[in-house]
């Protein structure tokens, strides 16, 4: 049984390219940080990763799967702990006259069925209840 | 019960690794609380009480077959999971269109 995928849309006034370079190269600004991250410090894209930083800290989020400006990137998801378990999250940039509708796509719960018998101390926070939702959402 | 009480029962429940694996060992199905405690490191008494906290939280229900008391997995608890992720997602969206907005194509991004 494969839990449904969690889709999440938004439409915004900007040509698809200009929606793909504000979500890509700025992420660090507009990443709700204090309540969606481990470390509550900064989050860029760094060659094939997304990484979040804080002083010595750091965690990868996420690896770059798909990078097709301007309308599709594709990432792996493993915000908070390692990569042995991700989910996958599809991004589309979609241009409709002069706005763009973005649809993030989060899927692979399937993946995880076996769960992770490992480390369950992760940092307080989203990916840790987001760790949570997974193992129950991938039985 | 609240939306969000049951969401908090269900992301309490899920908070403790041990209620943790026994949802993995629903995962493969339906099981008697007898088997369970044999493939989890604690007694019978203490996985029965973390079942209870499961079935409160709409994550686990029992289904009686003959004189065995079968627990497995129930969709309610996993809905209501379901339903809070999109919510994270749409608030991270919600940021980055308002984001977005306030960055119109040729200005100045510095």
């Amino acid at each position: 049984m494969n839990p449904a995928p969690v889709v999440s849309e938004v439409r915004v006034k900007a040509t698809a390219g200009h929606a793909f370079a504000l979500f890509t190269d700025h992420i660090g600004e507009w990443w709700p940080v204090h309540s969606h991250s481990v470390h509550a410090g900064t989050v860029a894209f760094e060659g094939n990763e997304l990484v979040e930083r804080r002083g010595e800290q750091s965690a990868v989020w996420a690896e770059v799967t798909r990078w097709e400006p301007p309308s599709v990137l594709g990432l792996t998801w493993h915000a908070g702990h390692d990569a042995s378990r991700t989910t996958d999250i599809l991004v589309t940039f979609t241009q409709d006259g002069e706005e763009t509708l973005v649809r993030l796509t989060h899927t692979g719960w399937e993946r995880l069925e076996d769960g992770d018998q490992a480390a369950t101390d992760y940092a307080e926070g989203w990916p840790v209840v987001l760790d949570r939702f997974v193992l129950a959402l991938a039985v | 019960m609240s939306d969000q009480l049951l969401l908090d029962r269900v992301l309490d429940a899920l908070g403790d690794p041990m209620r943790r694996r026994i949802v993995e060992q629903l995962a493969q199905g339906p099981q008697p609380v007898g088997e369970l405690s044999h493939s989890l490191p604690i007694g019978r008494p203490a996985v029965s009480r973390h079942l209870r906290v499961l079935g409160d939280a709409g994550l686990v229900h029992h289904n009686t077959q003959g004189t065995r008391n079968f627990y497995e997995l129930a969709p309610q608890g996993r809905l209501e999971l379901h339903r809070w992720l999109s919510a994270l997602w749409d608030s991270t969206l919600g940021s980055y269109a308002a984001y977005v907005a306030s960055h119109p194509e040729g200005q100045d991004r510095s």
